[in-house]
């Protein structure tokens, strides 16, 4: 996250600077330069053209002809610096001249425009000798495919190997014809093996029958890490060349030129097995899996040292085979010391395609008395492949002078039968993997990030419109309390409609007099709420003349009344036709009363 | 009581991605099996299980050290990084997890940065998921001692929403930064042996630098079946997709 924004600040200030460089973006300056000024007829040089200034679309250089070399574009690469604020760019162009003939020649000035200006290059001059270089001298290896302008082939150094012994495997492409790109190499693959590159690159030319090659080789030093079949799979490359039928059809430069196509080529290697075996039974205490053949050395960092005060053990085992993997011998209980896991360090080169190098490891011992103390021999066995015979190395005893300490405490010997047991760390004799976990396990399926899922985003709106119903009715509630006769004003409708709702359903219960009681009770506390408590505890005459005064029907208002009353207190039971008509009157006058007293 | 209701919403919640699985293969049969192989020291038949399970879409911290475990001792370091990169997003506190990546670490080619600072720590110390209901624990928590002081008007409960406010505010920006920068940057792994990092997005671009198998790269972005990515932080390139893995 943190680098993202500093790209985004460094973005922002690139684009700050680069509009107000533009103003003095006029200066550039172009160099040319060859990696070496004298080769032999076999060998390639790299001509790179630099061009460098402030930024910009920097120009192309117009390469001109060179006598006496082919010319081949091998790519370019630019860098861009922030110097003081100001900005500076460069491209190197670069080429490869392969030599048709021997001599003396030069380069000419290489120029390009820029900004209606010229610029150029210094000439340079190349010596080619007519000499083979000794590294071209290689044999032709077996097997090749003869007639292929390009080939790839694999070897390795064995094909029988113990575990952790290496293995060299060799990639090497032939090439009679130049690729139009850079050819792009994907590794084998070496599951079950240990893999270190073996830089340099080896370039060299042979020929095989009578056809010059041109022959790029790469190393690969593998380790086999259990014994076993294993195969290292194909090793694998891709190219682009011009199209070698139009090639055939003119046999032409100019044509080839003309009507010249190129082509993508993928290249592969064919697998191979590798029979891994098994270090043979009788391996020495403590053996912990080192191939190769190794020397060890131990020294302290002091002869002398005061008691309490820590002193350096280095055991460093060197040698060729896989140093990365090699562990540290059995520190042995340093009686009357105190000691500490030791650390390690290692350095490893890869000289004539072999791994090798050296590790050391070291642990800080600390003297708990005064005394001459000797510090026991450490021994620690590889397996040699060559002798095919488990070898171990012991180093000697260490004399260490301990002079008192200043504390005087922890340097003054104990009685004897009296000292105190000493606690020591518990050393690690071999590091690997923790187990994996058993069941019960819970296995889940499909998406497992909960931000994801949409039922738990919802639910995250619950206590949303928890709030909101709670803010919602403490404004009404609040409204209430602020003019209640308004609120009443307001609810008288919904009320009384209620109401009647209730009378309908008191109707099919056969409940006359409750009936009744309800659709007076309805009408009365509706004319009540809307008229402000003006008509409450009066009789229907009383309410009927004040609606009248405020020209609602008043008269329909209190026949209803009535008739109410004389259905509840009369003898004859009114029938349910009776009620429902009386039902429907009360809701016609309701909504009367509504158009007129709202 | 809304607790008690908030609560029992929250485990219907986190059951609601555990999909029953009747009709196929019985996965907790198939970890079983595969365990039973890597206990007799069959790796790479171990691992295609565990695999299997893994590519039919099952989840767990446990699936993918266990199939850390396993691909490391057949050998394949990328993979095993990957899987214990895996585990460690769902189970970031595991000490086998933590342990077992950085035993394959040091075995990479590439050297990379030991673990992380004490920032970094504490910002991963708890996954994802874990980061995410404590946030939505502290905003229902937060809502309902907001609810009870409008309906109460307490003194008590506005210092209680206040507090639980200021908390909700800290995890939800720390919730925000990860998937922020677990959107911006997806992490990945590589896992072919060694990859030709470009200057572009193809073959004909010159090549960078190489990369080996297990080495933690940023996936910024993608071109066809190029990636762009960044590595240890400095480095940038184009690599085949097919080259790596994602977390």
């Amino acid at each position: 996250m943190s680098n993202k924004s500093r790209c985004r600040i460094f973005v922002l200030l690139f684009i700050f600077l680069a509009v107000f460089g533009t103003a003095r973006a006029g200066d550039i300056a172009v160099s040319a330069g060859l990696d070496k000024t004298s080769i032999s007829l076999d060998e390639t040089a790299t001509l790179s053209v630099e061009i460098s200034g402030a930024m910009g679309n920097l120009p192309e250089p117009n390469l001109p002809e060179i006598e006496g070399f082919s010319v081949q574009g091998a790519g370019q690469s630019q860098n861009i610096s922030m110097i003081n604020g100001k900005i500076s760019a460069s491209v190197v162009h670069q080429y490869i001249l392969t030599p048709r003939k021997a001599g003396s020649f030069s380069i000419p000035a290489i120029s390009l425009e820029y900004q209606g200006k010229t610029y150029q290059t210094e000439p340079l001059t190349i010596e080619v000798a007519r000499g083979q270089s000794s590294r071209n001298l290689a044999p032709p290896p077996p097997g090749l495919r003869h007639g292929k302008r390009l080939f790839v082939e694999s070897a390795v150094d064995k094909k029988e190997a113990y575990v952790n012994e290496q293995i060299t495997f060799t990639f090497r492409f032939y090439r009679a014809v130049n690729p139009l790109s850079q050819p792009g190499y994907q590794p084998p693959e070496t599951t079950g093996f240990w893999t270190e590159d073996l830089p340099p690159q080896k370039n060299y030319r042979t020929d095989i029958s009578g056809t010059p090659y041109a022959v790029s080789e790469l190393r690969l030093a593998l380790f086999p890490m259990a014994p076993g079949e294993y195969t290292i799979g194909s090793a694998r490359l891709r190219c682009r060349i011009e199209d070698f039928a139009q090639d055939d059809l003119f046999g032409d430069d100019a044509f080839r030129n003309f009507f010249g196509g190129e082509r993508e080529v993928l290249l592969s290697t064919d697998p191979i097995k590798i029979r891994v075996l098994p270090l043979p039974a009788g391996k020495p205490a403590g053996f912990s899996g080192a191939v190769g053949s190794y020397t060890m050395k131990a020294g302290l960092d002091k002869k002398s040292v005061p008691a309490g005060q820590p002193v350096t053990l280095a055991v460093t085992i060197s040698g060729k085979g896989n140093i990365k993997t090699i562990e540290a011998p059995a520190f042995p209980d340093f009686s009357g010391f105190r000691n500490y896991e030791p650390t390690s360090s290692s350095k490893i080169s890869k000289e004539d395609y072999r791994v090798q190098g050296f590790k050391t490891f070291q642990a800080m011992l600390i003297p708990d008395a005064e005394g001459e103390k000797s510090l026991p021999p450490l021994t620690w066995s590889y397996f040699d492949p060559v002798s095919r015979s488990y070898q171990t190395l012991t180093t000697s005893s260490l004399p260490l002078s301990v002079t008192p300490g200043s504390g005087g405490s922890s340097a003054s010997p104990a009685a004897p039968g009296t000292s105190p047991v000493k606690a020591a760390p518990v050393q690690i004799l071999s590091r690997d993997i923790r187990f994996i976990k058993d069941p019960p396990v819970r296995l889940t399926k499909g998406k497992v990030d909960l931000c994801k899922n949409p039922l738990f985003l919802l639910l995250q709106f619950l206590p949303l419109a928890a709030l909101l119903f709670v803010v919602l009715r403490r404004r009404a509630l609040e409204r209430i309390n602020r003019d209640p006769l308004e609120f009443r004003r307001r609810r008288a409708l919904s009320d009384a409609r209620k109401a009647l709702h209730e009378a309908a359903r008191l109707i099919h219960a056969g409940k006359v007099g409750e009936f009744y009681a309800l659709l007076s009770k309805a009408l009365q506390d509706y004319c009540s709420g809307k008229l402000a408590g003006a008509t409450a505890g009066l009789p229907a005459r009383e309410i009927a003349r004040i609606l009248d005064d405020k020209e609602a029907p008043g008269g329909n208002f209190c026949a209803l009344l009535e008739a109410a009353d004389e259905a509840r207190f009369s003898a004859s039971r009114p029938t349910a036709a009776q009620m429902k008509a009386h039902l429907r009157e009360a809701g016609r006058l309701l909504g009367e009363l509504e158009g007129k007293l709202s | 009581m809304s607790s008690l209701f908030t609560a029992t919403l929250l485990i219907l919640i986190l059951t609601s991605g555990i999909q029953a699985f009747a009709g196929e293969a019985d996965p907790a049969g198939l970890f079983r099996q595969a365990n039973q192989l890597y206990g007799k020291a069959e790796y790479p038949e171990a691992a295609a299980l565990y695999q299997k399970l893994s590519d039919e879409g099952f989840v767990s911290p446990a699936l993918f050290y266990n199939l850390g475990c396993a691909s490391f001792k057949e050998g394949k370091l990328g993979k095993a990084v990957l899987n214990f990169e895996r585990a460690l997003r769902l189970s970031p506190r595991n000490r086998d997890v933590r342990d077992n990546l950085l035993l394959a670490r040091s075995r990479l080619k590439d050297e990379a940065p030991q673990g992380g600072g004490l920032i970094e720590r504490l910002f991963t110390f708890l996954s994802l998921n874990e980061l995410t209901l404590l946030t939505s624990g502290l905003y229902f928590l937060f809502m309902i001692a907001l609810l009870l002081f409008l309906a109460r008007r307490s003194e008590g409960w506005l210092w209680g929403s206040l507090v639980l406010g200021i908390f909700l505010l800290a995890t939800g920006v720390w919730l925000g930064a990860r998937i922020y920068s677990e959107r911006a940057a997806r992490p990945g792994v590589i896992t072919a042996g060694s990859v030709e990092v470009r200057n572009g997005p193809g073959t004909d671009y010159s090549t960078a630098f190489v990369l080996h198998e297990g080495t933690k790269i940023q996936i910024l972005s993608r071109q066809k079946d190029w990636l762009e990515i960044g590595a240890f932080g400095k480095m940038k390139g184009w690599l085949p997709e097919n080259t790596q893995e994602e977390i």
